[in-house]
């Protein structure tokens, strides 16, 4: 059964036949989300934290209210530990200069995998320069699959954080958490989640997790673009100074110092991105409504009929692992003799959206083989339709090149 | 207008010059880094003129199409007639006339990589 829920999504009534499949870049926006952030500008637009009059009063209540849904929404153990960001991207570079610049030393290992997004690769190639602390990265086998026992052999005594992702945004790969953050604990190791695109896809506890740190952007579960959630435990957020300065980050300024505001603030100077913020609470709700069974149920369906047809198709080769419970939200693939380049651009002329190139994973990419990918991938508005629009492209892609 | 017409169809499955020139007076690599697209042109130039050309590389059917026409193209011609080349040129060659914004450096890849080679010369 479809989810029945794409005219919650008004850019489907502007472009009936859309047929969107590169939601791991971004999600299309829910009405609850433009709604909660053209009402703030229509009814009660004022900064937070400031003004003592009803409207700033107001503003201020629904800011924090995300907060709390944000809290729910990873069952995080209480709302200081929810910093508010532009997106994932920020989360994970405030993890690597916050913490890392403080913590880590000079020969000190920080362990990512190579299934990477290079949000979570580059601010720690940033601050292990500055600092001295060197890289390593987990392989992953040929299925795909991250190489659990290559992970055990990496984190050693001079390992001091394992930053990696939960959901691979081009193979698809499921990570188990529980197995990394396990092996994290065993060595007394930190452990950072890039969520980005496992948000999406499978409900979060960070406490059941026990997870230090963990990033996400709402404009991939269909919120808009520039807000975002760092998640941290309490204790690691009081140890770290913070990152930007200026308003609403302070408790008292003076000429020669400055003293901090408590958490979650202290992360939050200036005024943030207030409707994006709230736009994303609205969607996170959503996501809470619709629930795990829902979400997996629709993942599985688009995962098991989009390998089908493309397995119909003799040309084309699909990358990563295949089974449900190591594989969902996207599908990385190639056509023979097709540089994934024109593929894209030929099914975008058919009017289906999808991506290639090296999904900001060039590392992956390297490791592979490959240069580029095609990949597709899925919102909780697709169908079997937008397959099948997938196929009929596919199909004239061969038309086109004589394959 | 059918970016994927019958000519750079052909091109791009049959490129023309493809491969390394071994008594090459003049040799430039060009990467588009968005993309991954990347070509090294190989020119012998004879009495200020381009005597053989050749090319290797990787990338999209326009790019592989470009770079087959640009090499085509130019063969006899007087190094002090390329400096001034356009991509127009280019697109009247493939038979375009014009390319969106995310397409238009497969195209002036193998261009910008010709005028880097000449600026060694």
């Amino acid at each position: 059964m479809p989810l029945q829920v794409k005219d919650r999504f008004p850019i489907f009534q502007n472009h009936p036949d859309l047929v969107y499949l590169d939601s791991a870049a971004t999600t299309q926006c829910l009405d609850d989300s433009l709604l909660a952030e053209q009402t703030y500008y229509l009814e009660y637009k004022a900064n937070v934290h400031r003004g003592l009059y009803p409207m700033a009063e107001e503003a201020t209540a629904h800011y924090e209210n995300v907060r709390k849904i944000a809290r729910k929404f990873l069952h995080a153990n209480e709302g200081g530990e929810i910093i508010f960001t532009r997106g994932a991207t920020e989360s994970l570079n405030i993890v690597a200069r916050c913490w890392g610049k403080k913590f880590l030393k000079k020969g000190d290992e920080i362990v990512l995998s190579i299934l990477e997004h290079h949000s979570n690769i580059v601010p720690w190639q940033m601050i292990a320069k500055e600092v001295g602390a060197v890289l390593k990265f987990c392989p992953i086998l040929s299925t795909g699959n991250l190489n659990y026992k290559a992970l055990e052999k990496l984190v050693t005594k001079k390992t001091k954080i394992i930053s990696i992702t939960g959901l691979s945004n081009t193979l698809g790969t499921l990570i188990d958490l529980p197995v990394v953050v396990r092996l994290a604990r065993k060595v007394g190791v930190k452990i950072c989640v890039d969520a980005a695109q496992l948000v999406a896809h499978l409900p979060i506890d960070v406490q059941k997790l026990d997870i230090d740190f963990l990033a996400f952007s709402g404009h991939k579960i269909y919120g808009p673009t520039g807000a975002g959630v760092l998640y941290a435990k309490r204790e690691i957020l009081e140890e770290m100074d913070p990152w930007l300065g200026g308003g609403d980050m302070i408790r008292e300024v003076h000429e020669e110092f400055s003293t901090w505001n408590d958490l979650p603030w202290k992360f939050e100077a200036g005024t943030p991105n207030i409707a994006q913020v709230l736009g994303m609470g609205a969607a996170m709700e959503f996501m809470m409504k619709l629930g795990k069974n829902k979400l997996m149920q629709h993942d599985r369906e688009m995962q098991e009929y989009t390998f089908k047809i493309l397995n119909e198709l003799p040309t084309i080769t699909v990358y990563g692992p295949k089974g449900f419970d190591q594989q969902r939200g996207c599908i990385s693939f190639t056509v023979k003799g097709v540089h994934p380049h024109d593929v894209a651009a030929i099914l975008g002329e058919q009017g289906v959206c999808v991506r290639a190139g090296h999904h900001c994973t060039m590392p992956l990419m390297k490791a592979l083989h490959l240069s580029s990918t095609v990949r597709v991938s899925f919102g909780i508005y697709n169908t079997k339709k937008d397959v099948e629009a997938l196929r009929d492209g596919l199909k004239k892609v061969a038309r086109v090149f004589k394959i | 207008m059918d970016l994927y017409a019958e000519q750079i169809v052909d091109l791009s499955k049959n490129p023309l010059n493809r491969g390394a020139l071994a008594n090459a007076s003049l040799a430039h690599s060009g990467v588009n880094t968005t993309c991954g697209d990347h070509v090294r042109l190989y020119l012998k130039v004879e009495d200020g003129k381009v005597k053989e050309i050749s090319w290797e590389g990787d990338g999209c059917a326009i790019s592989i199409a470009a770079v087959s026409v640009l090499t085509e193209e130019i063969k006899g011609k007087k190094l002090e007639d390329l400096i001034n080349m356009k991509k127009e040129d280019l697109y009247e060659w493939l038979g375009i006339d014009h390319l969106g914004p995310a397409r238009v450096k497969c195209v002036t890849l193998s261009l910008e990589t010709l005028q880097g080679a000449l600026k060694k010369t």
